[in-house]
């Protein structure tokens, strides 16, 4: 049992501990509403001449001037709001041999070599955007740091540094990564398409592991290059079912008559995942000649297959929309059903369910 | 100083109150202990997230593909008044990829007919898979101008039956359970799907339930926040607080999330198909349902984490009559009962990590039994003090520090809510939430142990029932009495 003393001595500290909550409460306050207002602030003065910067042949020297007269942490969130949303690749070039002398830009950069997270979190955020091809070793590091909101943001780095310094790195990892990872880092590597492009079609062989290979045919459809493409299009024999559906999804991007008669056989694939996702490309690529094949494969035992080709008829409109239309009143009870529930939908509706 | 008048109470009274006295004191002194790891915690956590949550960040994610395809569902049952305007700010999240699936669950109003009125709504055969066993669906339609919006019909089965034919209907991979009256930021799905970007396996997020009560709603959307000057909400607004701030984050790293909120938590619907879907003979599904979650992704040996994050919110509203909260708290505690009892093989069970071993015994002893221990403490202190067996100054003392610890824990929460998001942007409300700190142990805990002792004798009663609750709507809309088997609010934690 706890004496009075011990309890008098607790209670004293608890005392001690609210009264001086309540205090940092009041100083917190403050001091947030302060910050709020100084990046507040900080995005106002600096929005009109990055905007003047932009879309007139004003100077860059003003937005230089307003960022030196910040203090360096609303200096890197404004810029870091503003740029994310209006600088172009090449803009953002110009802006970064403009800001790399200032002090307050070296001080956040060496951050990236903290053993602070936050630091080097922040040094990712800048290099953003005023990354150089020689920051590709510090991005790379970055790439590889333990914390994985730093390794996300250094994704966008990786991706607008100038050339092609961590494009087959990035490519070589992107297996390793989960789903949204990869989706992320897909997307930030247009910004080299050509670069892009070259190490794909190195990369997209037969004998390629299966993972590797769904997830580079993916970033191929991703990027939509028609030489890439075709390279895809040869893996349509592949002998893995998720490898034929993968190409099949990519094929969507790739109109040519070659893809077409490549997704029509594909829509007879044992595999229903292939089905279903030739029959998604050929609603997306309106393909006319694919109406026999879709309405067959509304009839397909697959839900998936099912839903895909009714919705691929309705896409490509025209005699495909009709065949449609009868088959909302065929003897097949699930191919009715199918098709009743996509004939309602209006044509955005179509397509919005089409592409997700 | 001794505590006990040995003269006047027979040796064997003494033994026994002292003995009793001194389990109280190392259970509270233990359980405080734990919610200062728990605020320790989670306070590294909360700083990440918010670093994280830097609006540049936020915007990449936005414009690339790697957001989750998310299908939002939400039960509905008599809400004719609000679901126009509740569909509607689901309808316009800031999110590039997901649909909303209402399901009207089998309401005696308006509900339906205001939707097929104002979303242009045709029926559609029931072309879904259906693989999970619900009450009997009536009709599927799809809206002309909203291709995003399913809106199924069917017979009342309460909210997990509903949540149930969601799931088996949604297209995407991930499924949000969502309450109809509870209103989410524009950007809340966004930051929701934050932690996916991070490399790691995700089964469910869960993020925070603010209070809605006095804020200013205009169309679905909370434009002002405000801290409710009436005493109960108040008091609320702060354990939402501390439950959400410290409480859900401290768990994230011991490993044991046991709570997605039912009013709003995201879920990977492979796993929620694999787990058969909400149990319907739960009244806290949402507890349920993340117990068994944790228990299945433990049995598989899946490493997936069930993760909480502070900075997506959707506003809900509480309880403001004494009446309607002491249902809902009585229903939430008899819920944690029911799933303690059905789940009990995993309490203290190294085979489930630490849901086994931190997560489940905390329930069983940090919450479940708190309004018991808690009650027995209180009436030893009253029946002590009045037959002279306890020191009043000692009483006094121990109340005292006890008191002062719950004021600590609810200045930290407010602190971190201060130093991270700062909702409430005007003194005033930061002032009448240190007020409500000030005065929640006085009387409302006290409240708070008698519903939850109630739920005991409930439970053993065998009593599945949920209770009404009376609704005030948001903004300026009327009060409506509405039943609720198809909404309710998240079971407390770490209060």
């Amino acid at each position: 049992m706890p004496s009075i003393d011990f309890l008098m001595r607790t209670l004293e500290a608890a005392g001690v501990v609210v009264v001086l909550s309540f205090i940092s409460l009041m100083v917190l306050r403050r001091r947030m509403d302060a910050s709020k207002r100084d990046i507040e602030n900080g995005v106002l003065a600096l929005e009109p001449s990055l905007h003047a910067w932009l879309v007139s042949d004003a100077a860059v020297t003003p937005v230089r001037d307003v960022l030196r007269g910040m203090r360096p942490r609303t200096a890197l969130r404004s810029l870091a709001r503003l740029a994310t949303q209006q600088l172009t690749l090449e803009r953002q070039r110009a802006l970064a041999e403009m800001l790399r002398g200032e002090a307050w830009v070296k001080a956040t950069l060496r951050g990236a070599r903290s053993p602070l997270w936050w630091r080097r979190f922040d040094a990712a955020r800048l290099l953003c955007v005023v990354g150089r091809a020689e920051d590709a070793p510090v991005v790379s590091a970055l790439l590889d740091d333990p914390k994985a909101a730093v390794r996300l943001v250094a994704i966008d780095a990786a991706a607008r540094l100038p050339g092609r310094p961590l494009v087959d790195r990035e490519l070589d990892t992107l297996p390793l990564r989960q789903e949204a990872v990869q989706m992320y880092q897909i997307a930030a590597l247009w910004y080299h398409p050509e670069a892009v492009a070259d190490a794909l079609m190195q990369r997209l062989q037969p004998g390629a592991p299966v993972r590797s290979l769904t997830v580079w045919i993916d970033a191929a459809g991703s990027l939509a290059t028609p030489a890439v493409l075709e390279h895809v299009r040869a893996l349509a024999s592949h002998e893995d079912g998720e490898v034929r559906a993968r190409v099949a999804s990519a094929m969507r991007r790739h109109a040519s008559p070659d893809t077409a008669s490549t997704l029509r056989r594909l829509l007879e694939d044992p595999d229903w995942r292939v089905r279903g996702q030739s029959a998604r490309a050929l609603g997306a690529l309106r393909c006319g000649l694919a109406a026999d094949g879709l309405a067959r494969a509304v009839r397909d035992p697959s839900w998936w297959v099912r839903f895909r080709s009714a919705l691929a008829l309705a896409q490509i409109g025209g005699p495909a929309r009709d065949t449609l239309n009868r088959l909302t009143r065929c003897d097949d009870p699930m191919a009715r059903d199918m098709s009743t529930l996509v004939a309602g939908l209006g044509s955005a509706a179509v397509v919005e369910m089409a592409e997700t | 100083m001794t505590l006990l008048s040995l003269a006047l109470a027979p040796q064997w009274l003494v033994t026994m109150l002292e003995t009793v006295d001194v389990a109280v004191l190392w259970y509270t002194f233990l359980l405080n202990s734990f919610f200062a790891l728990l605020l320790f915690l989670a306070g590294p956590q909360l700083f990440a997230q918010w670093r994280f949550a830097s609006e540049d960040v936020l915007a990449r994610s936005l414009t690339s593909s790697a957001a989750p395809r998310v299908s939002i569902i939400v039960p509905a049952y008599n809400e004719e008044v609000s679901i126009v305007d509740s569909v509607r700010s689901l309808l316009t999240l800031r999110y590039p990829y997901y649909e909303v699936v209402l399901i009207n669950d089998g309401s005696t109003d308006g509900t339906l007919q205001r939707l097929i009125e104002a979303y242009d709504l045709y029926e559609v055969p029931p072309a879904v898979m259906r693989r999970l066993r619900t009450k009997r669906l009536r009709a599927y339609y799809r809206s002309r101008t909203w291709s995003r919006l399913l809106v199924i019909d069917k017979e009342n089965g309460g909210k997990a039956d509903a949540l149930n034919v969601g799931v088996d209907a949604a297209r995407f991979p991930f499924a949000l359970a969502c309450d109809a009256d509870t209103l989410i930021e524009p950007d809340a799905l966004l930051r929701l799907a934050r932690p996916f970007l991070f490399d790691q396996k995700i089964a469910a997020v869960g993020g925070t339930i603010r209070v809605v009560n006095s804020c200013d709603v205009q169309h679905g959307r909370v434009v002002d926040a405000r801290v409710d000057r009436r005493w109960l909400s108040g008091v609320q607004t702060i354990e939402y607080l501390r439950a959400f701030l410290f409480g859900r984050l401290g768990w994230n790293l011991l490993g044991g999330n046991l709570i997605v909120s039912g009013a709003f938590g995201l879920f990977r619907r492979e796993y929620l198909m694999e787990i058969l879907g909400y149990t319907t003979e739960t009244v806290t599904e949402d507890f349920e349902l993340t117990v068994r979650l944790q228990r299945y992704l433990k049995e598989r040996r899946i490493k997936a984490r069930v993760v909480f994050i502070p900075d997506p919110v959707a506003w809900t509203e509480v309880p403001t009559s004494i009446a309607v909260f002491g249902r809902q708290r009585e229903r939430w505690h008899r819920g944690l009962i029911a799933t303690l009892v059905a789940h009990r093989h995993v309490i203290f069970n190294p085979r489930y990590g630490a849901t086994g071993l931190i997560a489940m015994p905390y329930f069983l002893l940090g919450e479940m039994l708190a309004p018991v221990v808690e009650a027995v403490g209180l009436l030893l202190a009253v029946l002590g003090t009045a037959f002279g067996l306890l020191a009043p100054k000692y009483a006094i003392t121990f109340f005292l520090v006890a008191y002062l610890y719950g004021i600590v824990l609810s200045l930290a929460a407010l602190l971190m809510e201060e130093a991270s998001f700062h909702r409430y942007r005007r003194r005033s409300d930061t002032m009448r939430l240190v007020l409500f700190a000030l005065i929640e142990p006085l009387g409302y805990r006290q409240i708070t142990i008698w519903f939850r002792l109630k739920a005991f004798v409930r439970y053993f009663r065998g009593d599945h029932s949920w209770g009404r609750m009376r609704r005030e709507g948001f903004g300026t809309a009327p009060r409506i009495p509405t039943p609720t088997p198809a909404s309710a609010p998240p079971i407390q934690q770490a209060s």
